[in-house]
């Protein structure tokens, strides 16, 4: 799948987080996540490229859902994730202090989807780009933070595309290396 | 009674002077973490290959499965060996074959062989996660990939 070209996005540092010395609502959890830190230069350029190969997911699966409709439940899912993880990339960028380029309207895809094979081919496809710019990312960073943000997104992705090879019977159903082979 | 006697012994029986000396404990040389992983994947190559034996039905699908920890083996212990050229040597990793049977045990029924395989993903998975955060970039990232495959099998173990 090709992504259109990123629109430049300036590297900067997120503000200090308001507040913080309120005391705490009795329900209120003992422990808080620690708020995402400013972005480096790598980590920033590699979460740019992730937030693209979601938004072009969430643009995919609606190519993959015209052909494959019996496998409308699991596309679902899989668009669903990705809506998710897009939306929470953009946050992420804009916490750090970057900015969130929008999405292409439209991608060109690697696969000529003209029926239920090769609409699972571009389902696996998807997936695939996904994991390799989530793996990407955690090798971008020193942010412990941001490398459990990333394996999330890795994760997901990497069983989303043993599930798509399982449906389409493509052996092995696993790879060993998820983002990288 | 009890306390009589912790009284004349000069302890007490939840505490005292005797400090019990642990048997693991931090090294002074703090070896490299990436050992603690190589063991695990090297046992649960073990695992595998007796559930292989075991399992028929599965062998094929196990197999899958078995190849990927096999690659993980070798890549840490490639990777271990980078960095700490004592380590590096004749690996007994080189191939499935070359690992001794030894004495691995798998469950009585084909349900309790995946259960326990993906038992093992498992807590291969949160392992390799929680190495990820104080780990190299470069380890990281080997780290995750790893952690996210062991997800996708425990996926297709489902």
């Amino acid at each position: 799948m090709t992504a259109p070209e990123s629109t430049a996005a300036e590297s900067g540092h997120a503000q200090p987080s308001a507040g913080g010395e309120s005391a705490q609502p009795a329900a209120s959890p003992t422990t808080t996540a620690a708020a995402p830190g400013p972005l480096s230069p790598d980590a920033l350029s590699a979460l740019q490229a992730a937030l693209a190969a979601e938004q072009a997911a969430v643009w995919a699966y609606g190519l993959v859902a015209a052909y494959a409709r019996d496998d409308a439940a699991m596309i679902a899912d899989a668009r669903s994730g990705h809506l998710l993880r897009r939306d929470a990339t953009a946050a992420r960028l804009v916490q750090g202090g970057a900015e969130a380029p929008q999405p292409a309207a439209a991608y060109q895809v690697s696969v000529n989807v003209k029926d239920v094979k090769s609409a699972r081919q571009l389902a696996q496809d998807i997936e695939f780009d996904a994991a390799s710019a989530w793996r990407s990312v955690i090798g971008s960073t020193d942010d412990a933070e941001l490398r459990g943000f990333a394996l999330t997104g890795l994760s997901d992705a990497a069983v989303r595309l043993a599930m798509w090879k399982q449906v389409a019977g493509v052996k092995p159903f696993t790879t060993p290396f998820p983002g990288l082979d | 009674m009890l306390a009589i006697a912790a009284t004349v012994s000069g302890c007490s029986v939840f505490g005292g002077d005797d400090t019990a000396v642990p048997s693991i404990e931090p090294s002074a040389a703090s070896p490299d973490p990436i050992t603690g992983l190589i063991a695990t994947t090297r046992l649960h190559v073990l695992r595998l290959n007796a559930a292989i034996a075991a399992d028929k039905q599965q062998a094929a699908l196990l197999t899958q499965l078995r190849d990927d920890r096999q690659a993980h083996l070798e890549a840490l212990e490639a990777e271990h060996a980078r960095l700490d050229p004592s380590a590096a040597g004749p690996s007994s990793s080189a191939s499935p074959a070359a690992l001794p049977a030894g004495e691995i045990t798998v469950p009585d029924t084909p349900a309790a062989i995946i259960a326990s395989v993906r038992g093992d993903a498992a807590t291969a998975q949160v392992q390799f996660t929680d190495a990820i955060s104080a780990a190299s970039r470069y380890r990281a990232a080997l780290y995750a990939s790893i952690a996210a495959c062991l997800a996708s099998h425990r996926a297709v173990l489902a």
